[in-house]
């Protein structure tokens, strides 16, 4: 039963960031934003991911921003809060591939609560995936695919 | 021209050296303007750093850039912006504050300060850190816009 509710719960998160995106497609502003233009002039929409914990590092070289205390993470109207993350950037380091999220992680977006052990964002496939100990409070479920283990 | 100031060779390799279009000494400093610090790091390419203004330190071996600073890695799609830098010749470490910015391909991260080391390989971020990046990269679309 955690199991159904935390992957409903998963996958209205997840249904909503694709729905956004959509929106940031079709040029009406979601969350906070910005724009960026290219060498040849044509702007480029930014999204914004706001960070804050006790110690904040980048290793260049594995191309992972480590935080860890306190961790407070803002992506779009998805607010996390969790004991440590791991961001892993792409090759280039400029774009968001992964993001690990450990230790009594919360996830609120307007009246969805998920907590769990780990979270772990996987950008290329839009999913979420929780262990360990998950709990979810969900509003109404979805038929989105998401995925859970215990 | 940029005429060097100092320079670090050990065992014949260039480890550091300073720049300035001017240079007035002082009874325990050194003002510079103009000034341009490079260095270097074994096996990836040199990062420089250019202010409008910086203070030398000899004594205690720690250069103040002051001013809109750029420190740039040639090659590496990689500036750092800000207000303030200091570089301490003994820790080799550069702690950078004010409107920080660190640019990386077409992501922009912003935080209250930074420390790292000369090579810029690990930086740890001081305050709230916003990172913004294309859009379509964090709705998991290869390739950004």
């Amino acid at each position: 039963m955690t199991r159904l509710l935390a992957s409903s719960l998963v996958a209205l998160i997840l249904s909503a960031s694709v729905a956004e995106a959509a929106m940031a497609a079709s040029g009406k502003a979601v969350g906070p934003r910005a724009a960026t233009t290219k060498p040849s002039g044509t702007p480029v929409p930014m999204d914004l991911l706001e960070m804050e914990a006790e110690r904040t590092e980048y290793d260049d070289k594995a191309r992972v921003y480590l935080l860890a205390g306190r961790v407070r993470i803002r992506m779009r109207d998805i607010q996390v809060t969790c004991r440590e993350a791991i961001l892993e950037m792409d090759a280039r380091g400029e774009g968001l591939e992964v993001m690990r999220l450990k230790g009594q992680v919360k996830a609120v977006r307007g009246r969805q609560v998920f907590r769990g052990d780990r979270i772990t964002w996987l950008a290329a496939a839009r999913r979420f995936v929780a262990e360990g100990d998950v709990e979810a409070r969900v509003p109404w479920p979805s038929a989105a695919t998401a995925e859970a283990r215990p | 021209m940029t005429g060097l100031v100092l320079r670090d060779v050990p065992g014949g390799r260039v480890q550091w050296e300073l720049r300035a279009d001017s240079v007035r000494e002082g009874s325990a400093t050194t003002r510079l303007e103009g000034v341009r610090m490079l260095w270097q790091v074994p096996g990836r390419p040199g990062v420089q750093a250019e202010a409008p203004t910086g203070v030398w330190d000899a004594a205690q071996g720690r250069m103040d850039l002051l001013g809109p600073i750029r420190v740039a890695q040639p090659g590496q799609d990689v500036a750092v912006r800000g207000r303030g830098l200091v570089w301490r010749r003994s820790s080799r470490r550069i702690t950078m504050a004010g409107g920080l910015e660190v640019h990386r391909g077409r992501s922009v991260l912003r935080a209250e300060a930074l420390e790292a080391d000369e090579g810029l390989r690990r930086l740890r971020l001081k305050g709230k850190v916003r990172l913004s990046v294309p859009v379509a990269i964090l709705s998991g679309k290869p390739g950004g816009a």
